[in-house]
C-alpha cells in the first residue's frame, strides 16, 4: 500500500518512539532509559543505537536535557515530544483498531475452526 | 571506543555515554558484538556530520555531501584508470584494421568520459574558488594546513620515485623491466602507492577545505550536477574498459598476456581484473553519491 504524501508511518519498535515513551514516565539519563525500554517494550537498545536516537532527538526538540552534576545527564520529554508522541499513538491506535477490525469481520466469515480467509488466495 | 565518534560529537554526548557504557557492562570487558555496535553508531555520527546519511542537515549539506562521496569515488576511480591507461599503452598496434572496431570505440569511449570528468572536476574546483581564497584570506590556513603539507609530501615522494623509475628504466631492457619481481618491480609497487596516497591526500585535502567554506546555493548546485555527470560517467567508463577486454581477448589475446602475435594465451589478464574490479567498486560508491545528490536536489530547488 502506498504512503500517503505528508504522513509518517510510526513503529512501536521505533528507538524514538521508545525512547518518548520512556520519557513520558519522568525524565531518565541513559541507563535507566535502557533498563526502562527493555522492561515494558522487550527491546534491548545498546549504547549506540539509544544515543544516536538521542541525538536526533535532541536536534529536532523532542527532548530536552536537564542539568546534572553526575555524568549520567537525565533527558526529559518537551512540549514538542509530547504532541509527537500523541500523534504517534493516535496513528499506532488507529492501526490496531484496523487490524483488530479485519480480524474480527474474516472470523465471523470464515468456518469455525478454520484460519480466517486471505483475499486474493484460494480457499 | 568513543574514538569511532567525531569530535564535535564527543564533546556533547562522550561523557554520558561513557558513562552508560560502564554501567552496561557493569565491570565486564566489552565483547565483539558490543564494540561494533558502538563502531557503526560513531561512524553512522561522523557520516551524518559530512551530510552523507540522514536527513537531519540541511538539503544544501546533503547534496554537498552526496557530490563529496562521488569526488571520493572518483579519486578511487583515477587509480586503475591510470593502471588501465598503462596496460592499454598501443594497444592498437597490435590489432589487426578489420578488428579494430569494436575496441576503438570502446577505448575512445572510455578517454572521452574520462576527460569530461576531469573537466568536470576542475569546473567544481573553480566554481568553489573564490569562496576558499575568501576562507584563506580570512585566516583559514590552519583549518586545512596539515591535510596540505600530507598532500604536499605524498607529491612530492611521488615525483621523487617516478624521475627515479624513469632513470632506471633508461638501463633496463624490456625484458628486466616486464618480468619476474626484482628491485624495479618493486619500487614500481612503491610508486603505485604513493600515487595512490598522493590522489587520496588531495582528495582529503579538497574536502576538508571544501567542509570549511559557506558555498551559496548556486555553488552548491552546480558541484551536485557536475557530480551527477562524474557519477554517471564511471559505470559507463567501467562497461567500456570490460568491452575493451572482451574484444582485445578474442580479436588478440597475445596483447593482453604480453606474448607473442598470433600465439593463443588465457584472455583472463589478472591486472586488468584488479583494475575492472577497483573501477566496479568505485563506480557503486559513485552511484551512492548520486542517490544522495539526487535525493536532495528536489529539497534543493524549493530552498
Amino acid at each position: 500500500m502506498a504512503r500517503t504524501a505528508g504522513t509518517k508511518t510510526h513503529r512501536p519498535n521505533d528507538p524514538p518512539i521508545l525512547i518518548l515513551t520512556s520519557l513520558a514516565g519522568g525524565p531518565k539519563h541513559g541507563h535507566a532509559l535502557s533498563k526502562d525500554i527493555q522492561g515494558f517494550a522487550g527491546v534491548v537498545l545498546g549504547p549506540g543505537a539509544l544515543y544516536g536516537a538521542i541525538t536526533r532527538l535532541e536536534e529536532r526538540g523532542l527532548i530536552e536535557p536537564l542539568e546534572s552534576d553526575d555524568r549520567r545527564r537525565p533527558y526529559r520529554i518537551s512540549a514538542a515530544g509530547s504532541a509527537y508522541l500523541a500523534e504517534a499513538v493516535v496513528n499506532m491506535q488507529c492501526l490496531a483498531d484496523e487490524g483488530a477490525r479485519r480480524l474480527a469481520m474474516a472470523n465471523r466469515v470464515s468456518a469455525p475452526g478454520r484460519a480466517p480467509r486471505i483475499a486474493g488466495y484460494p480457499a | 571506543m568513543l574514538r569511532w565518534y567525531p569530535a564535535a560529537w564527543r564533546a556533547r554526548y562522550g561523557d554520558e555515554l561513557g558513562a552508560m557504557i560502564e554501567d552496561d557492562l557493569e565491570g565486564k570487558p566489552p565483547t565483539v558484538g558490543f564494540r561494533w555496535s558502538i563502531a557503526r553508531s560513531g561512524m553512522g555520527e561522523r557520516l551524518r556530520g559530512a551530510g552523507l546519511a540522514g536527513d537531519s542537515v540541511s538539503p544544501s549539506e546533503r547534496v554537498r555531501g552526496g557530490a563529496f562521496t562521488v569526488l571520493c569515488a572518483f579519486a578511487l576511480f583515477v587509480i586503475p584508470g591510470a593502471g588501465f591507461a598503462k596496460i592499454s599503452e598501443h594497444w592498437d598496434q597490435s590489432i589487426t584494421r578489420g578488428s579494430r572496431h569494436l575496441p576503438a570505440v570502446s577505448f575512445n569511449l572510455l578517454a572521452s568520459l574520462a576527460g569530461a570528468c576531469a573537466v568536470a572536476v576542475m569546473l567544481g574546483a573553480l566554481a568553489v574558488l573564490p569562496t576558499f581564497l575568501r576562507f584563506m584570506r580570512d585566516g583559514g590556513w590552519p583549518a586545512i594546513r596539515r591535510r596540505v603539507i600530507w598532500a604536499v609530501a605524498a607529491t612530492l615522494a611521488t615525483a621523487a620515485t617516478t624521475v627515479a623509475l624513469a632513470v632506471w628504466a633508461r638501463h633496463l631492457t624490456d625484458h628486466q623491466r616486464n618480468t619476474g619481481f626484482g628491485w624495479y618491480q618493486l619500487l614500481f609497487v612503491v610508486f603505485v602507492i604513493l600515487f595512490a596516497s598522493t590522489i587520496a591526500t588531495w582528495s582529503a585535502a579538497a574536502i576538508s577545505a571544501t567542509r570549511h567554506l559557506n558555498l551559496g546555493a548556486g555553488q552548491v548546485k552546480v558541484a551536485g550536477s557536475l557530480a551527477i555527470v562524474v557519477a554517471v560517467s564511471m559505470p559507463v567508463m567501467t562497461a567500456a574498459a570490460a568491452v575493451w577486454w572482451g574484444s582485445m581477448a578474442t580479436a588478440a589475446p597475445w596483447f593482453l598476456a604480453g606474448t607473442a602475435p598470433g600465439s593463443s594465451p588465457s584472455p583472463l589478464a589478472t591486472n586488468l581484473l584488479v583494475v575492472l574490479m577497483l573501477m566496479t567498486i568505485a563506480s557503486a560508491v559513485g552511484l551512492l553519491g548520486l542517490l544522495r545528490v539526487v535525493r536532495s536536489w528536489r529539497l534543493l530547488r524549493s530552498v
